[in-house]
């Protein structure tokens, strides 16, 4: 072997040395049962790995899982309150194996999450959450009542109808499928999409993240799209109606609706773009792009 | 009762959630089983040390009242109040070979984050005052915004060292981005200081800005 290779071929036997030595690690199994009231609430403190919680029709919370042998893994609390951790001393972020936690809880309680780098996933859950995570993905799933979620770097993925949905990332995709009568939704420079969701009053801004609407849009909803440079997109059904409000400092617009219609926010000269929607719907959109493209478009 | 307890009977022990037989039996067992009794003693440390997290999410008191009026009617909820750290004693499982070998790993690692942070570019900074005067209303929150976005950095400049280095680099990309779109956006009200729309998307920016640092202090422990 050349000396150039030396140097090299230790850094990768070393890398692949602690790395067997880290999968290889001893995990071992955790369980926890303990009442809990079905408005209880329940707080879980897991930083690496994953956590899965799922409603159920039970006044109790049933916890089971693995943990990497050298961390501690506690519940405590009582019938109106339980709080679960996994060793907290550490930081992880994804470095160790993690922990793999699944809870059932009753389905209606009132739920917090906090995770650096693992991986959410609470469904068939109709209670409040709030979830946070640093570089973990969040998925929600089932009918929540309000719902909170806040991410640096992980994936928000809604499925869940919620009555009230607050979204927060900085570089992390945001994707709302679920129906929701107020939405709340920020990034930094993820890209938010919104899929056939039935949003009563809604609003989604970004920095230079791309936002994408696609589907109907409800009857007398009112929604706003703000952006400082990412593209706006609304691919609308020919049933929506009402009209659409745009502002850009020195972005464009494209529109399909009426006359196709291209503008440099030069032309406008100030003023707002006012498109008139043909369906028979009377949403109210209303569109602020500093300096990003803002699209239109007939579904 | 030979064997070690498990957890599940050392939680439910420590819970007060066994029967009065179950009791007896695991008092007899601690009494002559020094493993068990130090596991009792580290479940009951981190079952009060859980006590001691937050109840709630509550909103920071650093805020000025303004914004924190702002936030409390269009949020649903904001920065943890100050956090316990569970302490935990993390016995040893690797081999003193193996240790090493992930301790140049991590270095590794962190050489490489590090280094990928530290080519990050500097964020600019805050805008000129503008030749133009602007509308009170908007001079005075923004100047809401400088103090409370002013205090929440140095609370997390303080809290720096518990931030992991991806978390650090994450929130840098993105303050800088953000920055750049407050000083482009403000420029531009600058010269069209009467344009309601350039105002709130000056003041969204401030926003965004203000709610990033707040996620990142909420992922400090």
């Amino acid at each position: 072997m050349s000396r150039r290779l030396i140097g090299p071929a230790v850094a990768g036997l070393l890398i692949a040395l602690s790395a067997g030595s880290l999968t290889a690690q001893t995990m071992r199994k955790v369980e926890y049962r303990a009442a809990l009231d079905g408005r209880g609430n329940l707080r879980i403190w897991n930083m690496s790995g994953s956590i899965r919680v799922t409603g159920w029709d039970k006044d109790s919370v049933a916890v089971s899982g693995a943990v990497p042998a050298d961390q501690r893994f506690g519940c405590g609390g009582g019938a109106a309150g339980v709080k679960c951790a996994v060793d907290l001393a550490a930081r992880y972020d994804g470095i160790e194996p993690g922990s793999t936690l699944m809870f059932m809880v009753p389905r209606r309680i009132q739920l917090w999450v906090k995770s650096s780098s693992a991986d959410i996933l609470v469904n068939n859950f109709e209670g409040d959450l709030e979830a946070y995570s640093v570089s973990g993905r969040i998925r929600v799933e089932g009918r929540v009542q309000t719902l909170a979620v806040e991410t640096m770097a992980g994936a928000v993925d809604v499925p869940a109808s919620s009555v009230t949905l607050r979204a927060k990332t900085a570089g992390g995709p945001i994707s709302i499928t679920g129906d929701v009568e107020d939405a709340q939704v920020r990034s930094v420079t993820g890209n938010i999409a919104i899929s056939h969701s039935r949003v009563q009053r809604g609003s989604f801004e970004s920095i230079s993240g791309n936002t994408i609407w696609r589907g109907t849009v409800l009857p007398g909803a009112g929604l706003e799209f703000g952006s400082h440079s990412g593209t706006i997109e609304l691919r609308l059904s020919p049933a929506t109606g009402g009209d659409i409000a745009v502002s850009t400092f020195a972005g464009s617009v494209k529109s399909e609706f009426g006359p196709a219609t291209f503008v440099r926010a030069r032309d406008l000269k100030g003023r707002e773009l006012q498109v008139a929607l043909p369906g028979t719907t009377d949403a109210r959109i209303t569109i602020r792009n500093f300096k990003g493209s803002t699209l239109l478009l007939k579904q | 009762m030979n064997q070690h307890l498990t957890e599940s009977q050392l939680n439910d022990y420590v819970d007060g959630a066994v029967d009065a037989r179950s009791r007896a039996a695991i008092e007899a067992h601690h009494a002559k089983c020094a493993v068990c009794r130090s596991e009792l003693q580290a479940m009951r440390s981190l079952v009060a040390e859980i006590g001691e997290l937050p109840a709630q999410i509550t909103p920071s008191r650093d805020l000025r009242a303004g914004i924190a009026e702002r936030i409390a009617r269009a949020e649903h909820h904001t920065v943890p109040a100050k956090q316990g750290t569970i302490r935990v004693m993390r016995r040893a499982r690797f081999l003193a070979a193996a240790a090493v070998l992930v301790l140049a790993t991590t270095t590794l690692t962190r050489w490489w984050v590090l280094r990928d942070t530290s080519d990050a570019p500097v964020a600019p900074a805050l805008p000129p005052a503008p030749s133009a005067p602007l509308p009170v209303a908007f001079r005075t929150e923004e100047a809401r915004y400088h103090d409370a976005i002013a205090e929440l950095q140095r609370t997390l400049e303080r809290s720096r060292a518990e931030l992991a280095p991806q978390t650090i680099a994450i929130l840098e990309r993105n303050l800088f981005i953000i920055d750049r779109a407050i000083a482009e956006s403000r420029a531009a009200l600058a010269q069209d200081p009467a344009n309601n729309d350039l105002s709130r998307m000056v003041l969204s920016a401030y926003e965004q800005k203000l709610q990033l640092l707040q996620r990142a202090q909420v992922s400090v422990l």
